[in-house]
């Protein structure tokens, strides 16, 4: 079934606990909204409101939380590769292959609207096209920073979908 | 509509997919840019494209290129989908042979919008086309009979001449008349003769091999060139098509009608080069020598004094 959410109604986010609310199946007319509460504790570092523009990705999937949840997994499962790929090129020195991660990178974050991340990693791949190989190592440490609490962010996220 | 959609960053992929799935496209997915280039020149390949730029196997403009050279019919619209947002980058997508350029992260509702400007664009390159064939072959074809036009079956008998000449063949051409056709028109009038040359044409066409042609040279005169057919067998065939007109009566409005025809035979072979219109000169003869004859019959073109050189 397609699950749709409104996330005016559905989703707010207070001090780092998200709480996601709405309305239960209402019988004749009910349009598949899922009534989600999703409580975590407060990231000591960053939310997930924070690092992920809710509102605008909800927007690009058409309010569809199935597809939410769907793409959160492919992005669990496919970023630390990813991620450590980016690594290794850069401890390399391999300009297109850095260029190459980077540029995969941006666009995965930029359509999960992880905005400071994307941007973060469109840096990475800027200075890898222009053959900067100076400012790398700490253009990465930025990724890095951006990124460190995500992953569990968004596994915690996704508990609180699953509940 | 299909679409295919070329991405290979999943999380892209799968918001796509969806999405457009849910907008009621029939979606084809892939994450490499030789298979999707592969996918698209196929035959019955999707006719709508987004592809991302960088890709293993082909970048977008690579497919873009790969798409524009392999395929030209139908058209299939291509939209490059991409994070690479600067002025060169959109010049060279677009230069490319992409027909739309979108930046990712995209907008759902834009991309649906841009998805029906294409449909929109193939739908008017579908109706241009179909207007095109409809006028290739009014231009082409009798209306009457729907037979290749005078003009269309000279052209052909030209080419197979040409191929006959090269490959040391024989082409075997037939100029068919109707016997005492004026009579139909005179006696039944003009709609039955119009009845009776329909007919005629269906017979035919209906004796003839798929790789052969019959075309309405004239009023009831019909023009039969056979591909590569043996010149001892041209008479044979000949008495087949007489055969086909004359073994029944055409059944008519005004009832059926007894038609019979007489044919001028030329074996392309037995003379040598010639042009369409030596061609038609020769076999024309045979034809005046066949009514001359009693009608009903056929007669051979025979180079018996000077044949056709070239």
């Amino acid at each position: 079934m397609n699950t749709q959410m409104n996330t005016h109604e559905l989703i707010h986010e207070n001090g780092g606990v998200i709480s996601c609310c709405g309305s239960e199946s209402e019988g004749p007319g009910d349009t598949g909204r899922t009534s989600i509460h999703v409580t975590a504790p407060a990231l000591p570092s960053r939310s997930f409101a924070e690092m992920v523009n809710l509102q605008e990705l909800m927007e690009r999937l058409d309010n569809d939380s199935e597809l939410l949840r769907e793409i959160f997994d492919l992005f669990c499962d496919e970023f630390p590769e990813l991620h450590s790929h980016l690594r290794a090129a850069v401890q390399s020195g391999s300009l297109p292959c850095i260029q190459s991660k980077a540029h995969a990178l941006k666009g995965m974050f930029a359509n999960l609207s992880v905005t400071h991340a994307a941007a973060a990693a469109a840096e990475i791949e800027q200075m890898a096209r222009m053959g900067d190989q100076s400012g790398l190592t700490v253009a990465l440490a930025r990724l890095d920073d951006e990124v460190s609490s995500l992953l569990p962010c968004v596994e915690r996220f996704l508990t609180g979908l699953e509940r | 509509m299909r679409i295919l959609i070329a991405d290979d960053e999943p999380v892209s992929r799968r918001m796509l997919e969806r999405i457009l799935e849910r907008a009621g496209y029939e979606v084809l997915s892939v994450g490499d840019g030789r298979v999707a280039a592969e996918q698209i020149c196929l035959e019955d390949g999707p006719r709508l494209a987004l592809l991302d730029w960088m890709m293993p196997g082909l970048d977008g403009p690579c497919v873009c290129r790969e798409v524009r050279r392999r395929r030209t019919h139908p058209y299939v619209h291509i939209i490059l989908l991409t994070s690479k947002a600067a002025k060169a980058d959109i010049v060279e997508g677009l230069e490319s042979g992409a027909d739309d350029y979108l930046v990712k992260p995209f907008d759902p509702e834009e991309l649906k919008a841009r998805l029906r400007t294409g449909l929109r664009i193939l739908q008017l390159e579908d109706s241009l086309v179909e207007a095109r064939e409809g006028m290739r072959f009014k231009a082409t074809h009798d209306d009457l009979t729907a037979l290749l036009n005078r003009g269309a079956i000279l052209d052909l008998l030209s080419r197979e001449l040409s191929r006959t000449l090269r490959e040391n063949g024989c082409t075997v051409v037939m100029l068919v008349d109707l016997d005492h056709f004026k009579q139909v028109n005179d006696t039944y009038g003009h709609l039955v003769g119009d009845e009776v040359l329909r007919e005629v044409a269906r017979r035919l066409l209906g004796s003839v091999r798929s790789y052969d042609f019959v075309g309405r040279y004239g009023g009831e005169e019909f023009l039969v060139v056979l591909n590569n057919c043996e010149a001892e067998r041209a008479m044979e065939r000949a008495e087949e098509l007489r055969q086909a007109i004359a073994q029944s009566p055409v059944r008519t409005a005004s009832g059926p009608i007894r038609i019979t025809m007489s044919a001028g035979v030329f074996a392309s072979k037995q003379w040598g080069a010639g042009t369409p219109e030596d061609v038609v000169r020769e076999v024309d003869t045979a034809l005046y020598r066949a009514k001359f004859n009693g009608r009903n019959c056929c007669w051979l073109a025979a180079p018996s004094v000077c044949a056709l050189t070239g």
